[in-house]
């Protein structure tokens, strides 16, 4: 794999947080690369420490120790606005909790990264991407206005807006019963494939990692297995 | 632009949910307080600067005792100088059998000089200007006069030996003065009606004014020659000093109007910073988001903070009309007392109000929005992350500073701002403590009332934090309103307490020599017999110890007033009642030395003591004596009081009136009408009239005052209502939770019902107290008169308290008792 090809790095990384109890280890010593346009799942029990990865991985919090690299950009020795900078040009996100700005309508949720971006047509592109997830009905309405199905929806549209090249999503399908959680991860996928996005995704949700196509699975902080199929991982 | 544009969409919306109405209210409030008084006050001011030039209805003005020399206008004449002249004197007109006081102003041709009279035909109806004075056997009254004695244009009335005409109302002078509360309503006539009407005698209390009027040189040159010439209490009066004296009665007003609107802008600053911290709290998520999907830190937080500044901005510039509104109401509460044709409010001060409001609004609600700037972005990933912004005291200083710094500016008293703050932050201090010792005590009581209460309890005392500063802001505020509403009256009801039910009633003025008998006849007829009549002149100090006292050595103001002008005097062989010796002795009534008594109060400033030799002038004549006694006077009593009392020598034969005190039971007061008819000249206060003028005067500053610190109340009920705000959203979960229990919406609003009639209830009770106890104080000990308990402050105060804060919270709780219990929790 071509130095090129590589979209998201992690070297050496550690997460370490001080408790009552003295120093609580999170994450220790997690190296993995991700190739562009591939799709990897990040699984493991509560308190892995699969959320701080991506949150790591994201530029959202710093390690205690090592190396985050993502589009080639040093994330780990940005300032927190060179980060966000970072993230406006080349991230998306999808969370468990939908996370959509309540004051905002859908339409301009989804707009809301393009004009952070300073993209122009933020506009007419969340009005397309709103239409390729089905919400084309839906534009003016609040999110208080929609269920957990829509709302995701309109998360997973603001998610692409920007094209981001990585896409991370934090237990996209948790708050959704199996039905709705099913329509949303074949929408995540399908957008995924058309626009060629890495996508990396935290789940405990079986079904959903098989889509993926690599599964990192976590242990009390520590990678314990790169799996290149599925397999693999179900074995463990 | 772009954080612009999303402030905008952001402010649009959250402002059609409703969360933003405690920080809007607090800076309305806050600013309309601020505008109304200073609408208020600069209209008054430009009043005042408008017609500096008739101010005095010249532009110079020679005020004596007596009439100026002839050689006077004779030089002002030939110099090129226009003259007029004035006399003003109290005296009573009859009209049936009734009798009024009024403030006679017997005015010559060409009166004013400056400025014009204006006239109506009715009372109050619409006037006009004029260049006449009234005519001879005609007189102009004031409205309030009319109304009083039920009179009409038309009508006639007796005014000493003759009878006039009432030709015209007169609803403007320009040279009232005094500053704009008059005891007496004014009656205008014509100076060659005086003589006729034999209205004056020797002696009689009379203010002779000499107006003068031409350009500046002429002016300056005449002024050098008069002013070697002037003696002793006369004066020369300029536009400028008349100006200053009106400015400072001003000054005084607006002070008082200042300091209510004060407290409530500091109320509106606590209200605003409860409503910053919590949409702080509320949009860290939000902040997180963004931050998350890229948006720089200055770009998250700059989203809210000019979303809560265009807000301010909004509500400032509505605040500064409603404050506009207010002045309107505040100047017609005072109406009589402001002159009738107040210029139109000027555009500064609505500029000032809202700036002001801003940097409030700034000072308080930006710590908590820059805070928000640390909202770490994971914390979209994990909400325990990212703590709650601290509010820490430090970080309102500046605030706290930058409105200390603002009121001063606004209200151009530091001293005053001092005092305002330092009283309101140590009653606040109190009351806080005051509540949470209270809050305290609700603790063992929620263990014996019922599902519904123990819950309302439960909810204050597990809040004690914010409860206590609810109990406090809102204490503040009805304290303000209770101490004007309640306490003044008891204050007042006080004092009158204070006078024997026999005090006298009625004060008759200005009886000449040949009248005393008559006089005394005529009480008699009463059984009056016993009443004394002493003689009254006007004297002046001019040597002490044979050396002529230096003005200057003695304090601007009264003392050194006393020095230049004269004081009433008169004489006596026995120790009148209400007088009490404190030091040396009263004299034997056949000495035939000259010995002079001074009241305390009169020979303390003037550092006059027991052995010092005073020269009096009285008119011409020259009288002199050694101090022998100092007199303790009960000035309260209504008798005839003296500060100056002269053992009986020669001075018997000084010019003189004599002047007696009364009581005369009502009934018999249109009798009264009798005795100013045939004693013509005389004038009779009547002290109930007086009293009731000086209360009216009360009332109206105090309901103007009292309108202002509806602002102040409004301000703590929003500081509830901000505290209310604040707990909002866990209310509501734990109401949602109570619903899934099966609480009925019916017992659940009873809980929420008891929490805050009870919050009320311990506001209204720490007001009712602490406004007892600055009662208490100002009785004892600032005004000296036995202190009055009203125990309806203690019902009225706590039941106004429950009931108004009960329906207050209901009506803004509406929301959380409404909601379905499934949307709430699915919000959590």
């Amino acid at each position: 794999m071509s130095q090129s090809q590589i979209v998201l790095s992690a070297r050496n990384l550690s997460r370490e947080i001080e408790g009552p109890g003295g120093t609580l280890s999170i994450l220790s010593d997690v190296n993995f690369e991700v190739a562009r346009g591939e799709s990897v799942a990040i699984v493991g029990a509560s308190g892995s420490g699969k959320t701080t990865l991506l949150g790591l991985l994201a530029g959202l919090d710093l390690p205690t120790a090592g190396q985050v690299f993502l589009e080639d950009e040093e994330l780990t020795r940005l300032d927190e606005d060179g980060r966000a900078r970072v993230r406006a040009q080349s991230v998306g996100f999808v969370f468990q909790q939908f996370h959509l700005m309540p004051a905002l309508t859908a339409l301009e949720n989804v707009m809301l990264p393009v004009e952070l971006a300073e993209e122009p047509q933020a506009r007419a592109r969340a009005q397309e991407i709103l239409r390729r997830v089905g919400l084309a009905e839906r534009m003016d309405h609040y999110p208080r206005q929609l269920s957990g199905g829509e709302q995701q929806r309109v998360a997973i549209a603001r998610a692409f807006a920007t094209d981001p090249s990585v896409l991370f999503a934090d237990e996209p399908t948790g708050n959704l019963d199996s039905r709705t959680g099913e329509q949303i991860a074949e929408l995540l996928f399908e957008l995924n494939e058309q626009q060629g996005t890495t996508l990396v995704l935290v789940t405990h949700d079986h079904t959903l990692a098989q889509h993926c196509d690599r599964v990192l699975a976590l242990e009390y902080g520590q990678l314990v297995s790169r799996s290149g199929s599925v397999e693999t991982y179900a074995g463990t | 632009m772009q954080t612009l544009r999303f402030a905008i969409r952001q402010l649009r919306r959250e402002w059609s949910a409703g969360e933003l109405r405690a920080m809007s209210g607090a800076i309305l409030i806050a600013t309309a307080a601020l505008v109304a008084v200073n609408a208020f006050s600069d209209r008054m001011q430009r009043a005042l600067e408008r017609n500096a030039s008739e101010l005095l209805g010249a532009d110079i003005v020679v005020v004596g005792s007596g009439p100026p020399p002839g050689d006077w206008l004779a030089r002002a004449q030939t110099e090129g100088i226009r003259t007029a002249r004035t006399v003003q004197f109290p005296s009573v007109i009859i009209t049936g059998e009734v009798t009024q006081l009024v403030g006679v102003k017997a005015v010559s041709n060409d009166y004013p000089l400056r400025g014009e009279l204006r006239i109506a035909d009715a009372p109050y109806a619409e006037d006009r200007a004029t260049d006449q004075i009234p005519a001879p056997g005609t007189v102009w009254l004031d409205p309030r006069a009319l109304g009083t004695l039920g009179l009409e244009v038309g009508d006639t009335v007796q005014l000493g030996e003759a009878s006039f005409l009432i030709s015209q109302v007169l609803s403007y002078e320009p040279d009232r003065g005094g500053g704009f509360i008059t005891l007496a309503p004014r009656l205008m006539m014509h100076m060659d009606d005086l003589k006729t009407a034999a209205l004056l005698g020797p002696g009689s209390r009379v203010r002779h004014r000499l107006l003068l009027a031409a350009g500046e040189n002429e002016l300056d040159a005449f002024v050098d020659w008069l002013r070697p010439q002037l003696e002793r209490g006369q004066e020369l009066q300029t536009v400028r000093g008349a100006q200053r004296e009106i400015s400072s009665a001003l000054d005084d007003a607006n002070r008082y109007l200042g300091l209510a609107a004060l407290t409530a802008v500091i109320l509106g600053g606590i209200a605003m910073a409860i409503a910053a911290h919590r949409f702080a709290l509320r949009h860290r998520d939000a902040v997180a988001i963004l931050r998350c999907l890229g948006a720089s830190q200055w770009t998250a937080t700059g989203v809210y903070t000019l979303e809560v500044l265009m807000l301010g901005l909004i509500a400032a510039v509505a605040g500064s009309g409603l404050g506009y509104l207010a002045q309107e109401v505040l100047a017609r509460l005072l109406t009589d007392m402001v002159p009738a044709d107040l210029p139109a409010p000027g555009w500064m001060p609505g500029l000032v109000g809202i700036a002001a409001g801003v940097v409030t609004l700034g000072g308080f609600v930006l710590p908590p929005l820059l805070r928000l700037r640390h909202t770490p972005p994971v914390r979209v990933l994990n909400r325990t992350l990212g703590a709650a912004p601290r509010s820490g005291m430090l970080s309102y200083l500046a605030a706290i500073a930058a409105v200390i710094a603002l009121s001063g500016w606004i209200v151009r008293d530091a001293v005053l701002v001092a005092y305002v703050f330092g009283g309101v932050i140590a009653t606040a201090l109190i009351l806080s403590l005051g509540s949470w010792l209270l809050i305290r005590l609700l603790r063992p009581l929620t263990k014996r009332v019922g599902v519904s209460w123990r819950f309302g309890l439960a909810s204050i005392v597990r809040r004690a934090g914010g409860s206590t500063i609810q109990v406090a802001g809102l204490g503040l505020g009805l304290l303000m309103i209770f101490l004007l509403a309640v306490v003044r009256n008891d204050l007042l009801d006080g004092w009158r307490r204070t006078l024997p039910p026999d005090a006298p009633n009625f004060f008759v003025i200005n009886i000449q020599p040949d009248q005393v008998d008559g006089v005394r006849d005529w009480l008699a007829d009463r059984g009056l017999e016993s009443t004394a009549i002493y003689p009254m002149s006007r004297g002046r100090i001019t040597h002490i110890n044979d050396a002529e006292p230096d003005t200057d050595d003695y304090p601007a103001g009264w003392a050194r007033r006393r020095l230049e002008g004269e004081t009433n005097l008169s004489w006596a062989e026995t120790l009148p009642a209400a007088n009490r010796i404190i030091e040396g002795e009263w004299w034997e009534a056949d000495t035939n030395t000259t010995q002079i008594s001074l009241a305390r109060g009169f020979a303390e400033p003037l550092r006059l003591k027991l052995g010092d030799k005073l020269r009096l002038a009285i008119a011409d004549q020259v009288f002199s004596g050694e101090v022998t006694s100092i007199r303790e006077v009960d000035w309260d009593s209504f008798q005839v009081n003296f500060a100056i009392l002269l053992s009986v020598t020669d001075i018997e034969q000084a010019p003189r009136t004599y002047v007696t005190s009364f009581h005369l039971d009502r009934s018999d007061s249109p009798n009264l009408a009798g005795l100013a008819r045939a004693f013509p000249g005389i004038a009779i206060f009547d002290i109930d009239v007086f009293l009731d003028r000086v209360r009216d005067i009360i009332d109206r500053v105090s309901r103007a005052v009292e309108f202002v610190f509806l602002f102040t109340l409004l301000a703590g009920l929003l500081v509830m209502y901000a505290t209310l705000q604040s707990t909002r959203d866990e209310r509501s979960f734990e109401t949602a939770v109570l619903k899934t229990l099966g609480a009925s919406r019916a017992r659940l609003r009873m809980g929420f019902l008891g929490e805050f009639a009870t919050l009320g209830f311990l506001a209204g009770l720490l007001a009712a107290l602490a406004a007892t106890g600055i009662g208490w104080i100002l009785a004892t000990r600032v005004y000296d008169i036995p202190f009055s308990f009203s125990p309806e402050l203690w019902v009225l105060g706590p039941l106004a308290g429950s009931i108004g804060v009960a329906l207050a919270a209901l009506l803004g709780g509406r929301a959380v008792l409404e909601s379905t219990p499934l949307a709430t929790l699915r919000r959590h």
